[in-house]
């Protein structure tokens, strides 16, 4: 909390007096136009940047399929490999294992966080 | 007159936050001679009062949208205000050690003979000295206050405004004296 003295009632009656008065009009002005000018910019930004994106998108597209189509091929022929191996009897055992392992450790960190 | 002019000031910040220019134009009219009051006694220079004022109020478009409640917007402007001020110092922009004669400074103001005193006395003061002074004693804000938008701890707060003014005091009185002195 600040306590006023009748010292610090002068000092500020003293700048209350002196308070400059100040004709708006050509500052308004002013201040309005460089608000307007830095609106056009960011705007003019805004919109060379999703002009680029766009550009680069574009550019960057058929090695993006090309990209896409090889994981494709790729995920698709390690499911093929996992689903023979899970036909065969070992295959299958691991899975249970792998689903009981899985299970217990999804109950103890459920009881941990619990308690 | 703006289609504005009469309209209640929560009103005008709320469509101002919305961000509709006419209601900024508004506020900018009705804020300016406070803005500019605190860089006068800051700046000393009426270019670097009135670029710095100008900064006050674009940065202050910029980020209305994120104002929370129109209650708030006078010490969200505050806080705005100091810290435009404050990255001027730091960024060198005011020049401090060679701040121009009295006669220059206020060239073109409607000055008094008291308002004269009371800008080469506070030339006189330390910037962040000057910097409480102005917020304590033209803007009006408690200690705490002057913490919060200065980010300076309560000690160095109040020692600069009880060394500030005291100072300030001592300056006055001594221009008065002289003045008196001389006719």
């Amino acid at each position: 909390m600040t306590v006023m003295r009748n010292e610090d009632e002068d000092l500020k009656a003293l700048f209350a007096r002196n308070a400059g008065r100040f004709s708006d009009e050509g500052f308004v002005t002013r201040s309005m136009q460089q608000i307007r000018v830095a609106r056009s910019r960011a705007l003019l930004a805004r919109r060379a940047f999703y002009c680029l994106a766009i550009a680069g998108l574009a550019a960057v597209s058929p090695f993006l399929m090309r990209g896409a189509d090889r994981v494709f091929r790729e995920i698709e022929s390690l499911l093929g490999v996992a689903s023979r191996a899970l036909e065969t009897p070992a295959g299958t055992v691991f899975a249970i294992v792998c689903s009981i392992v899985l299970v217990l450790l999804n109950r103890r960190r459920f009881n941990q966080r619990n308690w | 007159v703006t289609p504005l002019a009469s309209a209640a000031e929560a009103t005008v910040i709320t469509l101002a936050c919305t961000g509709d220019p006419l209601a900024f134009e508004e506020l900018v009219r009705r804020r300016q001679s406070h803005v500019r009051n605190f860089m006068h006694y800051l700046c000393r220079r009426t270019s670097e009062r009135d670029d710095l004022a100008q900064q006050v109020f674009l940065t202050a478009w910029r980020s209305i949208r994120h104002l929370r409640s129109p209650v708030a917007f006078d010490s969200w402007l505050r806080r705005i205000m100091v810290t435009t001020w404050l990255e001027a110092v730091r960024r060198n922009k005011l020049d401090f050690a060679n701040e121009q004669s009295l006669a220059e400074n206020t060239a073109g103001d409607d000055s008094t003979a008291e308002r004269l005193d009371l800008n080469s006395a506070l030339a006189e003061l330390a910037p962040p000295m000057r910097l409480c002074v102005v917020l304590a004693y033209e803007v009006g804000m408690t200690h705490e206050e002057i913490c919060d938008v200065t980010d300076m701890p309560l000690g160095t707060v109040k020692s600069n405004i009880n060394r500030g003014s005291q100072r300030l005091r001592e300056l006055l009185s001594a221009y008065r004296s002289r003045s008196a002195a001389n006719g």
